[in-house]
C-alpha cells in the first residue's frame, strides 16, 4: 500500500501527473494533447499507469449514483430549514436544551476544529472573482464580437457565459440554444467551448454548436476542432458534423452534407436535395410554428435557397414546386398532397 | 447569474432570509450529494446539510470567511459527515448496505461485486485527501465542473485547481493499486465491447 510514487514501477517517467490528470479531463491545450499522446505511446507501461487514472475517474463517479436530490426535495427542505429558523425563541431553546446536554464532547471538539480550520485555513484570494458576462439572445438571432474579435452568431432564445477575464482565457459557457463562432486566431490561447457535457477545444476556426434537446451537435466550416468529454476525444475536420448524445456512451460523426444549419446567421435556407420533412423542422425552429408533412410527402427533396422570405412566401414556392397544399390552422400548417 | 460572495455575505450578515434562501437552494442539491457519496444514506445527508446551514444561520454575526462560501460550506458538510460516520458506529451499517445492494445485484454479479471493492475503497481514499484537494476533486467529479468553474467558485487559481487534481489521482492512485490491475484489464475488455 504504502509505495513511493518514485520508485513505484508503474510511475511516470517524463511527464507530470497534474499534466495527465489535465487530459483526462479534456483540460489541455493541443500542445500538451501532443506530448501526452507520444509519451503514452511511448511505453506500454505508461499507458498502463494513465489507465489506472481512468478507471479511479470513471468508478469514482458512481458513488455519486442515486445521490440527486430533485428540485421539489430542495423546496421541501428549505421549507423545514424556515420552520426550524422561525421556530419561537422561548420553544427553540426548551426544545434544543435536552440536546446540547446529551451532545458528546466530540461535537465540541469538531466546533473547535472547524473554527480553528476556517481561521488558519489556507487564505485564498481576499476578493472573490469578477461576475462573468453573459450573452443572451430573445426572439431573434443576434451577433456579436468577444473582447478578443472572434464573432458570435447565437440562434435566439441561446444563452452564453464567459468570464469577465476574457482575453486571459478564451473560454466560452454555452448555456443553452445554438451558437455560430468564427474564431480568431491565438496560438497562445486556445479557444474553448463549453457544454454541459462537451468541451470543445478550437484549433482556429469557424463552426456551429446546437445544444438542445438531448445531443450536442457541432458542424466545422473552416479550421480543426478538438472536442472531448468524460469518455471521448474526437478531432473534427471542416464539412464533419458530430453528434453527442447525453446520459449515452455513443457518438455519430457523419459528413455534414446539409448547410440547412445556417439559416439563423445568413438569413437563407440552404437546401440541397434536402428531404422536405428536414426543411419543414427548420421552418418550424426558424418561424416558431408547427408544420406537419404528410407521411407521402416525406420523400420529397428541394433543391433551393431561400433568402429573406416570409414562411408565407417559402411554402407559397413550395405549394408551386411540388405541386402541393399548405392549409393553415393557427400557428399550425398543414402540407398535404 | 450568481451572486459574487461578497454580496452573498452582505446579504446574510443583515439576516436576509430571501438572501440566504438563494444561498440555500443553490448549494443544497450539490452538499446534498456530496454528503451522500460520504453517507450513503439519505437522510442521513439531508439532516447534515441542514444542520450546517443552520449553524451557518446562527452564527452569522461573527462569521469571517478566510476562504469563499462554497469551500465554507463543503468543509462544514465534510466534518459533520465524518464525525457521524465515526461516533455513531455507522460504519457498521455502511457495510451492511453495501453487502445487501451486492445482493441485490442479479445481472453481473460477479463484476458488480468485484466494483463494490473498490467503490467501498475509493470512497474511504477520497475521504482521507488533504481537505482543499478533496472539496476540488468532489467538484470536478461529482459537480462536473471544469477547471475554470472551480477556480472561481473557490477563489483560487486555475493552475491550483490543476496542481490539486493531480495530487488527489495521484493519491488515489498509490491507495489502490494493489486492486487496480486486475480490474484495469477487466474494464478495458468492457470498454472495448462499446460502440
Amino acid at each position: 500500500m504504502n509505495k513511493d510514487i518514485h520508485t513505484d514501477p508503474g510511475g511516470p517517467y517524463g511527464i507530470h501527473e497534474d499534466l495527465l490528470v489535465k487530459y483526462l479531463l479534456g483540460e489541455t491545450s493541443p500542445d500538451d494533447n501532443a506530448r501526452v499522446e507520444a509519451w503514452l505511446a511511448a511505453d506500454a507501461a505508461n499507458r498502463h499507469f494513465y489507465n489506472h487514472f481512468q478507471l479511479i475517474w470513471r468508478e469514482s463517479r458512481h458513488l455519486g449514483d442515486n445521490a440527486n436530490a430533485a428540485d421539489d426535495q430542495t423546496d421541501a427542505a428549505w421549507q423545514k430549514f424556515r420552520q426550524k429558523i422561525h421556530r419561537p425563541a422561548h420553544l427553540q431553546a426548551v426544545k434544543d436544551a435536552p440536546v446540547r446536554m446529551t451532545r458528546p464532547i466530540w461535537v465540541k471538539i469538531a466546533a473547535a476544529a472547524l473554527l480553528a480550520a476556517s481561521i488558519t485555513g489556507i487564505v485564498y484570494l481576499a476578493k472573490g472573482p469578477a461576475p462573468d458576462r453573459q450573452l443572451a439572445s430573445t426572439t431573434a438571432p443576434l451577433n456579436d464580437t468577444l473582447p478578443d474579435g472572434s464573432l458570435i452568431t447565437l440562434n435566439k432564445q441561446s444563452d452564453i457565459r464567459y468570464p469577465a477575464n476574457f482575453n486571459k482565457q478564451r473560454t466560452v459557457q454555452l448555456l443553452k440554444g445554438e451558437a455560430f463562432f468564427k474564431i480568431a486566431s491565438d496560438k497562445e490561447k486556445p479557444f474553448k467551448v463549453y457544454t454541459d457535457n462537451v468541451t470543445i477545444t478550437v484549433l482556429g476556426t469557424s463552426f456551429n454548436v446546437r445544444n438542445k434537446g438531448n445531443a450536442t451537435e457541432i458542424i466545422v466550416e473552416s479550421g480543426l476542432i478538438r472536442v472531448t468529454d468524460s469518455i471521448h476525444d474526437v478531432l473534427v475536420h471542416p464539412s464533419e458534423k458530430l453528434i453527442l448524445h447525453r446520459g449515452d456512451t455513443s457518438l455519430t460523426k457523419e459528413a455534414a452534407t446539409s448547410q440547412l444549419y445556417k439559416y439563423y446567421r445568413t438569413r437563407e435556407f440552404i437546401c440541397d436535395n434536402t428531404p422536405l420533412p428536414q426543411l419543414a423542422a427548420s421552418l418550424e425552429e426558424a418561424y416558431d410554428v408547427k408544420i406537419v408533412v404528410d407521411p407521402s410527402l416525406s420523400h420529397l427533396q428541394i433543391n433551393t435557397v431561400f433568402r429573406n422570405l416570409s414562411l408565407e412566401q417559402i411554402l407559397k414556392i413550395i405549394e408551386q414546386t411540388f405541386g402541393i397544399r399548405a392549409t393553415s390552422a393557427g400557428s399550425q400548417y398543414i402540407l398535404q398532397p | 447569474m450568481e451572486f459574487t460572495d461578497a454580496t452573498i455575505i452582505q446579504l446574510l450578515k443583515r439576516r436576509d432570509e430571501t438572501g440566504f434562501e438563494q444561498v440555500f437552494k443553490s448549494y443544497f442539491k450539490n452538499l446534498y450529494r456530496y454528503a451522500f457519496t460520504i453517507l450513503q444514506d439519505h437522510d442521513q445527508a439531508e439532516d447534515i446539510v441542514q444542520n450546517v446551514f443552520y449553524k451557518l444561520w446562527d452564527k452569522m454575526d461573527s462569521l469571517h470567511l478566510q476562504d469563499s462560501l462554497a469551500a465554507y460550506l463543503y468543509r462544514a458538510v465534510y466534518n459533520e459527515s465524518l464525525n457521524h460516520l465515526k461516533h455513531k458506529k455507522v460504519r457498521l451499517t455502511y457495510q451492511t448496505y453495501i453487502t445487501r445492494s451486492m445482493k441485490d445485484q442479479t445481472d453481473g454479479a460477479h463484476r458488480k461485486v468485484m466494483f463494490s471493492e473498490l467503490e467501498r475503497r475509493l470512497q474511504t481514499a477520497i475521504n482521507e485527501l488533504p481537505e482543499q484537494c478533496r472539496t476540488i476533486f468532489q467538484l470536478s467529479r461529482f459537480e462536473e465542473l471544469r477547471y475554470l468553474d472551480i477556480a472561481q467558485r473557490l477563489g483560487i487559481s486555475v493552475k491550483t485547481v490543476e496542481n490539486q487534481m493531480g495530487k488527489a489521482l495521484k493519491i488515489l492512485r498509490v491507495k489502490l493499486v494493489d486492486y487496480l490491475p486486475f480490474i484495469v484489464l477487466l474494464l478495458l475488455n468492457i470498454l472495448n465491447h462499446r460502440p
